[in-house]
């Protein structure tokens, strides 16, 4: 069979021209951006590595969304036939992406620089109200309650260092806000009560006064019992003689309101029994004229009001005494000398002595300093 | 010879069309990288290997852009895509090993400081009973026992965790309660020496 000229023409015509045609065309056509997919995709790598999901995380999700979006659009210009390919809302997303990732590392060198040194701050802050804490309200009767809160926050603020030493900063903010909210929390409860409790300080300052006044118009022994700092100071002629520490009941701060409170009264008072031997189990005590006419009354009044039980009872037996030096609020309410200095009170006390008590004799802006 | 020449560009012409559009994507391949990946995921790689995991990431991201500029061209070539496709399918499946390697390790790690923590503080109890109760010392006691109960509570908080698989958080947890336990220790051990020192 022969082919004639025409028919071989019109082959090369139909299938060699298009072959060629379509090679030219796709050399030619518009080209898909593989460096700047490169470019976007170490980029986004290189942000990761410095924990920009962390650290940037719009920018880091946006350029990873760019990204992903760029090759769907892509897949997109693919599927369309190879003349009507168009890769330039591809190029600008990917390049997009490529940009977004860059400022998301550099925004990620920044915060987690910031955020480290605004976390040793924050670290060494709650350290600090740690130790205020541990300073002022150690012998303050906070309920166990704060005690508890204040020692959950310790034990956080030690993840959050170890967290902070891994250079886990975002972990570590975590563990810290927590943290602070423990440990602010209980500072700031421990700190009204203490606040509350020295709504008193006028009255104690006065009272102070009038008892060192007294022991310099009478040339007697006086005793000044300052709760706060657990000092109880013996005066002769106005000036202090003698120092001594004691220990007081659990629940020592407020003014003794009714028997078993555990409370050591405020105000002025007398010994009115010196007690040595078989007469107390204490080694040695002094008897005090708990509770006197003004405890009476503010017992009664209490009592009518409501603030108190119909039941309850002022109690008494309130004493100074000795077995002190225990290293804890273990007594009734009384105050515990050590025995070596209940030896040196008990001489110089007598039936009468005067004996103030107060809850503290330093201001609390003082004691908060 | 005319009709030879027909017959080859016909051939041509045939060959060309299929080489541009029959060429397949190796989807077999893809879907079994993609679901080595994912169970790498379930595994917990991007917690307990991140590096690996981003690693394989990366690959599968190099992979699609491949496989899209496969597809722009006349004559595809999937042989080295294929390839690669098979090697990170093994990655995978060796991430989601390493995984678990380092899975058990930090859960053994978590388990021997929980069992040390327990340890500490029961030898912490016994010490209070023997530490001094002067001046102080009994105040100190209390607030340490308080410290105690916290712990303890750190203690049942890294257990649940246990059974609940985040070894990672329980890792952070009892190390802390370890360091803490130990400070008591080693504060009460400290007080009982300078104690019985000063007996003799």
């Amino acid at each position: 069979m022969k082919v004639s000229r025409k028919k071989l023409f019109i082959a090369f015509l139909t299938i060699v021209v298009p072959a060629i045609g379509a090679i030219l065309i796709i050399i030619s056509g518009d080209k898909p951006p593989v460096k700047e997919f490169a470019m976007a995709r170490k980029s986004i790598s290189e942000a990761r590595s410095l924990r920009s999901d962390i650290y940037s995380e719009d920018l880091f999700y946006q350029s990873e969304y760019m990204y992903d979006s760029a090759i769907a659009c892509w897949k997109r210009e693919n599927k369309k036939f190879f003349i009507s390919r168009d890769f330039t809302k591809v190029k600008d997303l990917i390049l997009l992406s490529a940009e977004l990732a860059e400022k998301a590392k550099g925004q990620s060198l920044e915060r987690a620089a910031e955020l480290k040194s605004g976390l040793k701050i924050s670290i060494d802050s709650l350290m600090n109200e740690i130790n205020k804490f541990q300073c002022l309200f150690d012998k303050l009767p906070v309920p166990e309650s704060v005690r508890t809160d204040n020692n959950r926050g310790r034990l956080l603020l030690s993840e959050a260092i170890i967290a902070y030493e891994g250079k886990q900063y975002a972990l570590c903010n975590e563990k810290l806000a927590v943290s602070a909210d423990y440990i602010s929390g209980s500072y700031k409860h421990a700190k009204e009560l203490l606040t509350d409790y020295f709504k008193n300080y006028q009255d104690w300052q006065e009272k102070a006064r009038q008892n060192i006044k007294f022991s310099a118009n009478t040339n007697s022994y006086t005793i000044l019992a300052d709760k706060f700092s657990r000092q109880c100071f013996v005066y002769s002629k106005g000036k202090v003689k003698y120092t001594f520490g004691f220990e007081l009941g659990k629940n020592w701060i407020g003014d003794k309101r009714y028997m078993g409170d555990k409370a050591t009264p405020e105000g002025h008072y007398q010994v009115i029994e010196k007690k040595e031997g078989r007469q107390t189990k204490y080694y040695k005590a002094l008897l005090l004229n708990y509770p006197n006419e003004i405890d009476r009354q503010r017992f009664s009044k209490d009592k009518r009001n409501g603030s108190l039980l119909k039941s309850s009872e002022i109690g008494g037996l309130i004493e100074i005494h000795g077995q002190g030096g225990k290293g804890t609020d273990w007594t009734d309410g009384c105050i515990a000398l050590m025995d070596s200095d209940m030896d040196i009170l008990y001489k110089l006390a007598q039936r009468g002595t005067m004996l103030t008590i107060v809850g503290s004799l330093k201001p609390v802006e003082d004691i908060l300093k | 010879m005319k009709n030879k020449i027909l017959i080859g560009l016909t051939t041509l012409g045939v060959v060309t069309l299929l080489l541009s559009g029959c060429s397949k994507v190796p989807q077999t391949e893809l879907d079994s990288a993609n679901s080595a990946i994912e169970a790498a995921k379930t595994a917990g790689a991007d917690l307990y290997v991140p590096d690996a995991y981003a690693a394989l990431q990366d690959s599968m991201k190099v992979i699609t852009e491949k496989i899209e500029l496969q597809k722009t061209k006349i004559f595809r070539k999937y042989g080295e895509v294929k390839k690669e496709l098979n090697a990170v399918t093994i990655q995978a499946n060796q991430v989601s090993e390493q995984t678990e390697v380092r899975k058990t390790e930090v859960k053994t790690e978590v388990q021997n400081a929980l069992a040390e923590v327990k340890t500490i503080l029961q030898e912490d109890k016994q010490l209070i009973t023997k530490a001094p109760r002067g001046k102080e010392g009994s105040a100190a006691l209390l607030e340490i026992k308080n410290e105690i109960t916290i712990i303890e509570g750190s203690v049942d908080e890294v257990s649940k965790m246990l059974e609940g698989n985040q070894y990672i958080q329980a890792l952070d947890k009892v190390k802390a309660a370890k360091e803490k336990a130990s400070s008591i220790n080693a504060e009460l051990k400290n007080v009982i020496a300078k104690y019985s020192g000063a007996k003799r």
